[in-house]
This record gives structure tokens, C-alpha cells and sequence, in this order.
């Protein structure tokens, strides 16, 4: 350590240390503006003048190296006479309004002059006024408030490599921007965010409404991360991937969820909604991305990491063998608590097992994550349906009732009751369980379009059936995935939308068909529930069929039984109070809670209710853990064409192929494709490695 | 320092040079120090508001401080040269800046600003193509009259001088001819 005094306080400084960052540390504030504790300091700014050891002449405290013995005034007559001319020259080519700017109250620059409190009204006054950009994707340019520090620039090209901004010139005079006029996708830029991180002033920043998503700053830097509800780190695992690590991909996916493989198949990827990169081109193929690392995860180095807490000697019961329920079920083990799943089917999994078709989601893949939880210590009952919560409670000393909506709901509709009407929730089953599926015959109506009835319709259609499936939303409405819709379209359904239903002909034991009529728009009043519909006149037709499948909705299942023992809303849901149910020490999560939903979520659920119940139990609900230790290089570099590299799409089997069996619709991407595509991750989270930089106000007065 | 700024001859306006020479210099066209950038932008628009009679009492003050801080802080070598020339030039030429300042007027006769026109009773025949030239109107007279250039409401544009066939507009600086203050018969 170096010994130095700063305004007659002795500081201790590490060698090689700037006196500005060396006073800084020490809690003395100096005013800087082109210093930037991650970027090579310059100079250029002088707002950090200071005398040393009685020098006649100021000098810049950031590029001055601090030595034994030196002795520094920071508010010498010379100092002060440097720093306010520098910011007095700076604010007369400045615009003085700062109410509009974006930046304005996080503005270094305003801080600046409101603490030194100068203006530039003794100079004469030019506004350098150069016209906003915002054509570019996600990052808008407003130079007219630049003051040249060359904080982008030096991030730009130093720390990221990528040199796309540097000092130019126009009738205005200099200011950072892209040389020649280009935009920014034709000027190599990988929007990496970088330059706006580092501008003190509003010159470079986010697009309008980038930031405005999240309350957190980080979430709204990374959406990606911010909108999976398991908060999966998806940059660090997407640079594993480009980086050939898949193995501390999927350590990092494991951090937060026990079934990456699950969710590579079959994640609705809300992640995608929010990637960045969708504001350029397409966004990232985050989900594939997931499949690909787990199925490339040779070594399954995050077995050995993680935590395992002493056990409790605590039992915990599990009702149900969901995505929900297995993920509390993994944690509370994890937490050591004795945990026994409950499941009513003869195959653990839920509606990964028993509901989601092998097309879209191998048995295999399933089972081998599954076997990991139970090999980690959970027990399993499976054909075991608790139907008195209290009399299970008296065993255990907390429950959690992760039951998720596995009875399906018909339309009450004439002729519902008939033999040959089904729920897509028993259909699903039946198939999945690989019974014979020929009682339905050989044409069949299903009623919803949602994921689930295009699960029902595109089983059907590998069974050799004629498959129509209808629904009220129009044809742009449908609320199915688009893969769903266009996969679906390739194999042959016969999509009817914008249809209502009127009846299901036939007899009580046996169905000829559905009657329906055409719908030009229709309104729900969520209040009464009510649907108004407006008809085409004579749209009224029969679909001859033999049989008819509701994918119209879900429930619990557990009004069904006579005392559940917890208190039911009329809908059949339990009445909580956060995850906590009536019953003391009985804890509800997942589908039986939120409605139906997907998995991610379901899983986010299950870790959740972890928290609660080891609270509960007396631990302290935490469940975090870190799989695998991240880096990062900031030097990115550039890629040509960066901008304009196209999504990589998993190869689809042909339709005609594809219907034949139940394997798979798509091949994984190959090495090339992953590496390809995870290319071309923005890297959003490198942003987040800079060090915040402090206004004044935050140095807490210490001066 | 540049020497040839400070040997200008008599058709040389230092203001105007100075000027010029903050404009064109590298540190106008490099931004990276404050001391170099904005101190060549504050000299070139200092400059220009003198030669515009728009100075301010307290421009050689400011101006000196100013480039003493240049030659003290900034960044490079050339920041460094315009500080020093332009604290030689107002120094070696600190009567001319003076008399700009004070005094409106440009010894070179370069600062359009403080020159002024003037019709030579002697020259003028009345024939009015001055007056069609003249955008301002500034210009007094009819017919067979010696036409009278009124300074107030005169621009210094100089159109009126290649107007004239018989050559009887010039322009001057300190030294002003004689001549009638209203339009009279011409003598010729």
C-alpha cells in the first residue's frame, strides 16, 4: 500500500492507483466525467484537477498515479479555476434545457454542475444541434447532448472490441457517433448496450420503453431472464453453449429448475417474448438452445455440486407427481426434509407422463429426469389417490396439495353425457398410456383450440383418424402456439374457427355428429362469463363424426370428493392464504392454484411453495445455489454481419413422415447450429459487469 | 506558435485571423480535451462576435485566462500551439483588438462590420442604379441628384459599389471622405 494525503486526510492507495480513484475509495469526493472506474482513464475532462505537492499548475487526479508521501489538494484556487472553466466550456455548447432529456436527475453531467454549481452564461453560447436517431434497433441516438467524453467510444472499441463508434464530424462540429452515416446493424454493432451503460449524459440510451418493463434496472437490461418465471440466467447458459461448455449449460439451468430436458422440449419460451435480439431480427431459439446443451451434457458435472442440508427427521407429503409437485418434492429433499410423493396415476409426472404427447415430448427424456429426483432421495407412491388431505396430515408435518386440473370440462351442451364424449384430459391419457384409442372411431370433433386440443387433434391424426377441430376464436385468434397451428395444419386437421356449438346429434349411444354454426365475432364478459355472438345467418351445419373430445378447460378435481378435507372455492380451487391453505401445515401450488398453465411455471411455483413450507418447517426457505461459476469475456469483438444473422430453426421432420409415429417432430440442432445460433445472442447481461458509476449525491456528503 | 500570425501585414485583421485560424485548426476537428475543443470554439466565436461588433468588455480577460488554460491543460501538443498563439497574438496585437472592441473599427479594413460606404459627390451623375441595387433602401436620391448612402440603415453588403458605372462608391475604414448629408443637384 501507498501512503498519500489527500486535503490533509492520510490515505492508503494501492500502487499503480489514480489519485482520483485513490480519494474516491477514501470517501473523497473529486467531480470527474470522462474517468470511468472500467475504462483506461484519459483526461480529456479536467473536471478532476487537483494540485500536487504545492505545483503551481493543476493536473488531471485520473491520470496522475499516486506516490509515497505525495501530498494532493483537491480544491486548490488553480483546481477549482480549471474544473469550473472546464465545465463552464462544456455547458455553453450544451442544450440548457435538461426537463426533456431522458437522462434527466441520472444525468452525470446535471449532478455535476448542480454540485459545482456553474453555469456557461459568461461564454458565448452554441448549441451543437444534431438530429436524433432512432431508426436503430434498441439503442437511440441523441448527440445533440454528447459532450465528447468518450466513454462509449473507449467501451466501444477498447473494452468490447467492437469499434463501431468513434468521433465524428458534421456541420455541428465533433461528436461520438458511427463514421460514414451507417446504421448500426451495417456498422457491425452487437447492441450490446455497452455505450449506453458507460454515457454520462442522454446522448446514447435505450429505445423508448426498453427500460420501463420491470421495476428491477438488471431485469429490465436482461428481459430474457426477466420473463422466465424460473428467472433462469439464459445469457450465461447460451455463452456456455457458444463457448462448446453444454455441461455448464445445463448446471446453470439446473440452478433453477430439475427438468431442462422437459423444458427444451416443450418450454412455451416466454424468454423468446423478451429476448432483445427480436427487436433486430427474430429472437434467440432460447428453448432449442436448452435442448440441445442437455442433450450434449456428457460429463453431468452438476450431480456433484449443489447443496444437501442435514436431514430434519420433517416428513412431507406431496399429493400429486407434476411439474410442481416433483420440483418442491427435489428442494424440500434438498432442504432435508423426508418427502414422499403421492401420485394417482401408475406413472409419475403428471401431465409430462400422462397429458403432453410423445410427439412433443419423449417418455425417455421424462423418465431420465424424473429418476434423478428419485434417485436423490424422494419416495414415491404411485396409483395411491389421497382423497382426505386431513386424515394424510395426522402422518405427515406439512402437505402440499400440487394436485394440478387433471379432470377435463364438457360444454354443457345437448347430448354432452352421450357415451361417446370425451376430455381431452382422459383422451391424452389413454394415448399416452398406449391403449387402444379405435373407441373413438374413425372421425372425430375436437372442441378447443388451445395447446390441449391441438395435443388431442394431432394424437388423433397419428391414430389414422379424420380429426376436425373447432373452436369460437377466430382463425387469427387462436390462442394454440403457432407451431402448434402451422405443425398441425401440415398433418392434415381440419381447422373450424369461429364456430359455436349447438348440439351433439345422435343417441346416447351413439354419436353422428356436432352441430355448429359460424361466428363473425363474439365477446366474453368476464364478469357474467357470458359469450355474445354474432351469427351468420344460415351458417347452421352438422359435422358428421363418432366421436367428440372437450378441450374446453380443467379443473382440480378435488369438489369431487366429500371432505377434502381443505376449504374449496366454488370453483373447486383451495382457499389460501399465499401458499397456505385452511389447514395448518397444508400448503397449496401449481395448476391447482393458478388454473392451468405451463410447466416453467408450474415449476416456479413448486419452488416457491419449497420456501414456504421449510419456513414453515423452521428452516430458512432458501433454496439458491450456484451449479456452476460464471465469466464472461467483455471483449466480444466483432462478427460480421452480426446484425443480420438469421435464427436457426431445428430441422421439422416431414409431415407425411412425422404422422406415421409418435417420435419426435424435431431433430435437435446439431453442434454447428447450436454454436451458429447461440452466435447470435445480444449478451444483454455484459452490461450488468460495469460498475455502477456514483453521482455525488451518493457519496453520502462526505465532503 | 505560428509565426506568420504574428508578422501579418496592414491588409491583415488579427480579429479576423484569429478567427480563422481557431476555426480551421486540428483542435476543432478532434473533441477528445475540453481545453482544446471548446476553448478553439469559444476563440473562433469570441472572434466572430468581435468582427460582428457584438464584443463584450471582458473578452480580452476571458480570452487570456482562457488560452493560459489551454497551453496548461490540454491533452495534446496542438491545443497546446493555439493557446500560445492566440496569448502572442492578443498580446502583440492588443491595440487592434482594442480598437475593434472599443472603438468599431478595423485598421485592415477586413471586418465589413465597421467599414463603411460612400457615394463621391465628385463621381456621382444621379442616375439611380445604386438605389435599384440596393436591398436596404439605404441609399438617398433621384434623377440628376448625388445619391447619399444613409449609414443607419446601411448593411455594408457592397452591392452598390460594382452597380456603379462611374466608379463613384467606395468603401473606407478610419478615414472617411466628404460629401452631402441629403441628395443634391449634380454639379455635371
Amino acid at each position: 500500500m501507498i501512503k498519500l494525503t489527500i486535503d490533509g486526510k492520510t490515505v492508503e492507495a494501492r500502487e499503480g492507483q489514480s489519485v482520483l480513484h485513490a480519494a474516491l475509495d477514501a470517501g473523497i469526493y473529486i467531480p470527474h466525467l470522462c474517468d470511468h472506474p472500467d475504462l483506461e482513464a484519459k483526461g480529456g475532462c479536467r473536471l478532476c484537477s487537483v494540485s500536487i505537492n504545492g505545483d503551481a499548475a493543476a493536473v488531471p487526479s485520473c491520470t496522475t498515479i499516486v506516490e509515497e508521501g505525495m501530498v494532493v489538494n483537491t480544491k486548490s484556487e488553480a483546481a477549482e479555476a480549471v474544473r469550473r472553466t472546464s465545465m463552464e466550456l462544456m455547458l455553453a455548447t450544451h442544450p440548457s434545457e435538461c426537463t426533456g432529456c431522458p437522462k434527466f436527475g441520472k444525468c452525470e453531467l446535471q449532478s455535476l454542475y448542480q454540485v459545482m454549481g456553474v453555469n456557461g452564461e459568461d461564454w458565448r453560447l452554441k448549441p451543437r444541434i444534431v438530429p436524433t436517431d432512432e431508426k436503430n434497433p434498441l439503442i437511440s441516438h441523441l448527440f445533440t447532448r454528447c459532450v465528447r467524453c468518450g466513454r462509449c467510444i473507449r467501451a466501444c472499441q477498447d473494452k468490447r472490441g467492437v469499434k463501431v463508434l468513434d468521433y465524428v464530424r458534421d456541420a455541428s462540429g465533433i461528436h461520438a457517433g458511427i463514421p460514414e452515416g451507417k446504421s448500426l446493424i451495417d456498422a457491425g454493432c452487437r447492441f450490446c448496450g455497452a455505450c449506453i451503460e458507460v454515457c454520462p449524459t442522454g446522448s446514447i440510451v435505450d429505445a423508448v420503453g426498453l427500460m420501463e418493463k420491470y421495476p428491477s434496472y438488471a431485469d429490465n437490461v436482461v428481459p430474457c431472464s426477466a420473463e422466465c418465471p424460473a428467472h433462469i440466467d439464459i445469457p450465461a447458459y447460451i455463452r456456455a453453449i457458444r463457448e462448446g461448455r453444454p455441461g455448464d449449460a445445463v448446471a446453470i439451468i439446473r440452478e433453477k429448475v430439475p427438468f431442462p430436458l422437459v423444458l427444451g422440449h416443450i418450454c412455451n419460451h416466454l424468454c423468446e417474448t423478451g429476448c432483445k435480439r427480436g427487436n433486430i431480427n427474430d429472437p434467440m431459439g432460447i428453448r432449442n438452445l436448452k435442448r440441445y446443451a442437455v442433450e450434449h451434457d456428457e460429463e453431468q458435472a452438476w450431480k456433484a455440486k449443489g447443496f444437501m442440508k442435514e436431514r430434519t427427521g420433517k416428513r412431507v407429503a406431496v399429493v400429486g407427481s407434476g411439474p410442481c409437485g416433483l420440483t418442491a418434492a427435489y428442494y424440500l429433499n434438498k432442504l432435508g426434509h423426508d418427502v414422499t410423493v403421492l401420485e394417482k396415476r401408475p406413472q409419475l409426472g403428471g401431465p409430462m407422463t400422462s397429458g403432453i404427447p410423445a410427439y412433443r415430448l419423449p417418455l425417455e427424456d421424462v423418465m431420465e429426469e424424473i429418476q434423478y429426483i428419485l434417485d436423490s432421495g424422494v419416495k414415491a407412491e404411485v396409483n395411491c389417490t389421497v382423497t382426505d388431505v386431513a386424515a394424510l396430515k395426522k402422518d405427515y408435518d406439512a402437505v402440499l396439495v400440487a394436485v394440478g386440473v387433471s379432470k377435463g370440462k364438457k360444454l354443457p351442451l345437448p347430448g354432452a353425457d352421450f357415451k361417446q364424449v370425451y376430455t381431452a384430459m382422459d383422451v391424452l391419457a389413454d394415448n399416452r398410456a398406449n391403449k387402444d384409442m379405435s373407441y373413438l372411431g374413425d372421425t372425430v370433433c375436437v372442441i378447443g383450440a388451445g395447446s390441449v386440443g391441438y395435443d388431442v387433434a394431432r394424437s388423433l391424426v397419428r391414430k389414422g383418424m379424420t380429426v376436425n377441430l373447432a373452436c369460437l376464436e377466430q382463425a387469427d385468434k387462436i390462442l394454440a402456439d403457432m407451431d402448434d397451428q402451422t405443425e398441425g395444419a401440415e398433418e392434415g386437421i381440419n381447422l373450424l374457427p369461429g364456430r359455436s356449438f349447438e348440439a351433439i346429434e345422435g343417441t346416447p349411444d351413439k354419436v353422428t355428429g356436432l352441430r355448429i354454426h359460424t361466428v363473425l365475432s363474439s365477446t366474453y364478459d368476464r364478469a357474467t362469463g357470458k359469450v355474445t355472438e354474432v351469427v351468420e345467418e344460415g351458417s347452421q351445419t352438422v359435422v358428421p363424426c363418432d366421436s367428440v373430445v372437450f378441450a374446453t378447460g380443467q379443473h382440480t378435481g378435488l369438489q369431487e370428493f366429500d371432505n377434502f378435507g381443505i376449504e374449496l372455492n366454488e370453483r373447486g380451487f383451495p382457499v389460501l392464504d399465499g401458499f397456505n391453505t385452511s389447514m395448518d401445515g397444508v400448503f397449496a401450488a401449481g395448476d391447482a392454484i393458478t388454473g392451468i398453465s405451463f410447466v416453467i411455471k408450474a415449476i416456479q411455483q413448486g419452488r416457491l411453495v419449497t420456501a414456504a413450507i421449510d419456513r414453515y418447517l423452521g428452516g430458512d426457505g432458501e433454496i439458491a445455489e450456484t451449479l456452476c461459476e460464471r465469466s464472461a469475456d467483455p471483449h466480444i469483438g466483432r462478427i460480421e454481419g452480426f446484425g443480420k444473422l438469421e435464427r436457426v430453426e431445428q430441422t421439422l421432420r416431414a409431415a407425411d413422415e412425422r404422422v406415421k409415429d409418435e417420435l419426435d417432430v424435431y431433430h435437435t440442432y446439431s453442434c454447428d447450429q447450436a454454436k451458429c445460433e447461440a452466435e447470435r445472442c445480444l449478451q444483454c447481461d455484459l452490461r450488468l459487469q460495469f460498475t455502477p458509476v456514483k453521482l455525488w449525491s451518493e457519496y453520502g456528503g462526505a465532503n | 506558435m505560428n509565426e506568420k500570425l504574428l508578422n501579418l501585414t496592414d491588409k491583415q485583421c488579427p480579429v479576423n485571423e484569429l478567427m480563422n485560424y481557431a476555426k480551421t485548426h486540428k483542435c476543432a476537428d478532434c473533441g477528445k480535451c475540453v481545453f482544446g475543443y471548446e476553448g478553439a470554439t469559444q476563440l473562433e466565436l469570441t472572434m466572430a462576435d468581435i468582427t460582428m461588433k457584438r464584443s463584450r468588455a471582458t473578452d480580452m480577460e476571458q480570452l487570456k485566462k482562457l488560452c493560459t488554460m489551454m497551453v496548461e491543460q490540454s491533452l495534446c501538443d496542438d491545443g497546446i500551439e493555439l493557446g500560445q498563439t492566440a496569448l502572442a497574438m492578443l498580446d502583440k496585437y492588443a491595440d487592434d483588438f482594442a480598437a475593434h472592441i472599443a472603438k468599431k473599427s478595423c485598421k485592415a479594413g477586413v471586418c465589413k462590420k465597421f467599414v463603411t460606404f460612400h457615394i463621391l459627390p465628385d463621381l456621382c451623375i444621379g442616375c439611380g442604379d445604386c438605389v435599384d441595387e440596393c436591398e436596404d433602401d439605404a441609399i438617398m436620391g433621384k434623377k440628376k441628384f448625388i445619391h447619399v448612402i444613409d449609414q443607419s440603415e446601411c448593411t455594408q453588403c457592397g452591392k452598390c459599389v460594382s452597380a456603379c458605372d462611374e466608379e463613384a462608391i467606395v468603401m473606407a475604414g478610419a478615414v472617411k471622405p466628404r460629401g452631402p448629408l441629403k441628395p443634391v443637384p449634380c454639379k455635371r
